[in-house]
């Protein structure tokens, strides 16, 4: 009841007026929506002239770039060919003077191993025995500093490392009995 | 059951010339030397008892005495077990104040508990007349405080039972100090493998405040009657010992360099030996082991060095010897 009231207590032109107004404010919205929508529009195809440009760029530079290659490619198979037969011949020389190398360093290597060994044995004439005894002592002075890691090895290392000594121990052992007294 | 291994280290130490590698190699079965070569640095040999629980192991350890050519080195009188000290019957007062002033207080200050007895070398010597002149110097000595066993050898008297009467009183030592069960009736079954009893063992002792010099003598004359050996008088022994020492000529030079090569060589021997054994040592005492056998080739390895450094003097010596000879 109190609703009823309250309509039928405004003013018709005043209403007429708020209808208006409701009216003016679709128009303007509709107005907004269509420069909007050309905006987009705008908006769209320059993107599109972008693309487009890019694309064509693109394009410009792999030709450019596939041209340089081709003509490096081209020169390079150009110079091969003129430098392969010089490769050849230098390859040969290359191996002619390994092989001279090897034998000439195998001769001086054998004539130095010859002086080395003369003079060893100039050297050592008569003291064979006493050399092999300072060897086993040096021997012996290693096998001692080290004797006590044995405590610290595995079974199977302490076995290994007890054969090797044994074995270096029967080298002198037969050396010094076949040494000239 | 795992088999006991026992390393029993006995030394012979004494003057140059008394004896001591004629007693060792008497033990282990060599030959008596014709010529006196006296011993470089040391010269270690090797005896073994297998009882049926233990092996015993005997490491005899013969230390040069010549002074001139072995400086009396501490290192070989450290960690004995049992040691012979050894003087010359037929040169007792000069050889046993060497023994008392300097060998003796050596092995005190190294091994103070080690088993330690006196041999009277060269019983073989003695004449009836030289009892009592023998009687008083070792009465002057203070060797009372030792087990005293005169022994020849180059009969072999008493040599085997002095060895085998020491080891079974180290043996008799180490039951009583060990807490090991294992180690008990140990000497017992060593004198069972010898088929011998204690008092056999005892009976060669000299027991200077029960003798007079005529019993001396009987102690010592029925095993040298026995070996019929022919009687050298003292003055005849000093006066070969003193050809020997005069100035070296070539002969003696190259007799002791080869007397020298062949102890180094038995060296690496033992040297062998002692690594060889570690393969069969048993777990629980390797680490122990790997101790003591360390310990010996660091011992080892300063007498070889001393040995090749007397070859090496030799060597000049020799030299000197012919370029002289030449000048004559």
């Amino acid at each position: 009841m109190a609703k009823k009231e309250k309509l039928e207590s405004i003013d018709p032109k005043e209403f007429q007026k708020l209808v208006e107004q409701v009216n003016n404010l679709k128009e303007e919205i509709k107005a907004l929506k269509a420069s909007q929508e050309r905006d987009m529009n705008d908006i769209k195809s320059q993107i599109k002239g972008i693309k487009e440009e890019f694309n064509r760029e693109m394009k410009t530079q792999v030709e450019i770039i596939s041209d340089l290659i081709k003509k490096n490619n081209d020169a390079f198979l150009k110079f091969k060919a003129s430098t392969l037969g010089d490769l050849e011949s230098i390859k040969n020389q290359q191996d002619v003077l390994k092989i001279s190398f090897t034998v000439n360093e195998n001769k001086l290597i054998e004539k130095i191993k010859n002086i080395i060994m003369d003079e060893i044995s100039k050297q050592i004439k008569d003291h064979e025995l006493e050399i092999l005894m300072k060897l086993w002592i040096d021997e012996l002075n290693e096998i001692s500093k080290n004797f006590d890691k044995l405590k610290t090895i595995n079974p199977k290392e302490f076995g290994l490392k007890i054969n090797e000594i044994i074995s270096v121990i029967d080298l002198f052992k037969s050396k010094l009995a076949t040494s000239n007294l | 059951m795992i088999k006991l291994e026992i390393n029993v280290k006995l030394i012979l130490s004494g003057s140059g010339g008394v004896g001591k590698t004629s007693i060792m190699n008497t033990y282990v079965g060599k030959e008596f030397p014709e010529i006196y070569i006296p011993t470089i640095g040391s010269s270690i040999k090797r005896r073994e008892y297998n009882l049926e629980k233990a092996t015993i192991r005997i490491n005899i350890w013969d230390i040069g005495g010549q002074r001139a050519f072995n400086p009396l080195n501490p290192v070989f009188f450290s960690n004995i077990d049992v040691a012979f000290l050894i003087f010359d019957l037929s040169n007792a007062k000069e050889t046993l104040l060497d023994l008392q002033k300097t060998y003796l207080n050596q092995l005190m200050q190294n091994s103070p508990n080690c088993l330690t007895y006196i041999l009277g070398n060269k019983s073989d010597l003695i004449l009836p007349e030289d009892s009592e002149t023998l009687m008083n110097i070792l009465n002057q000595f203070h060797v009372r405080n030792f087990p005293l066993i005169f022994v020849s050898a180059k009969t072999g008297d008493n040599v085997e039972e002095a060895f085998e009467s020491i080891i079974y009183n180290f043996l008799v030592k180490l039951e009583e100090e060990s807490l090991s069960p294992e180690l008990n009736g140990l000497s017992e079954d060593y004198l069972k493998s010898l088929n011998k009893t204690k008092s056999d063992l005892n009976n060669i002792f000299i027991n200077l405040e029960t003798l007079d010099s005529g019993s001396l003598y009987k102690k010592i004359l029925p095993s040298v009657r026995k070996k019929v050996v022919k009687q050298v008088n003292t003055s005849e022994a000093k006066e070969k010992r003193e050809i020997i020492s005069t100035i070296p000529d070539k002969f003696k030079l190259e007799k002791i360099r080869d007397s020298i090569i062949e102890t180094f060589k038995n060296n690496i021997d033992i040297v062998d030996e002692f690594i060889k054994e570690l393969k069969l040592t048993p777990i629980d005492l390797l680490t122990k082991r790997i101790d003591e056998i360390g310990e010996e080739l660091s011992k080892i390895r300063a007498d070889f060095t001393m040995k090749l450094d007397t070859i090496l003097n030799l060597k000049e010596k020799s030299l000197l010897v012919e370029e002289s000879k030449k000048e004559i």
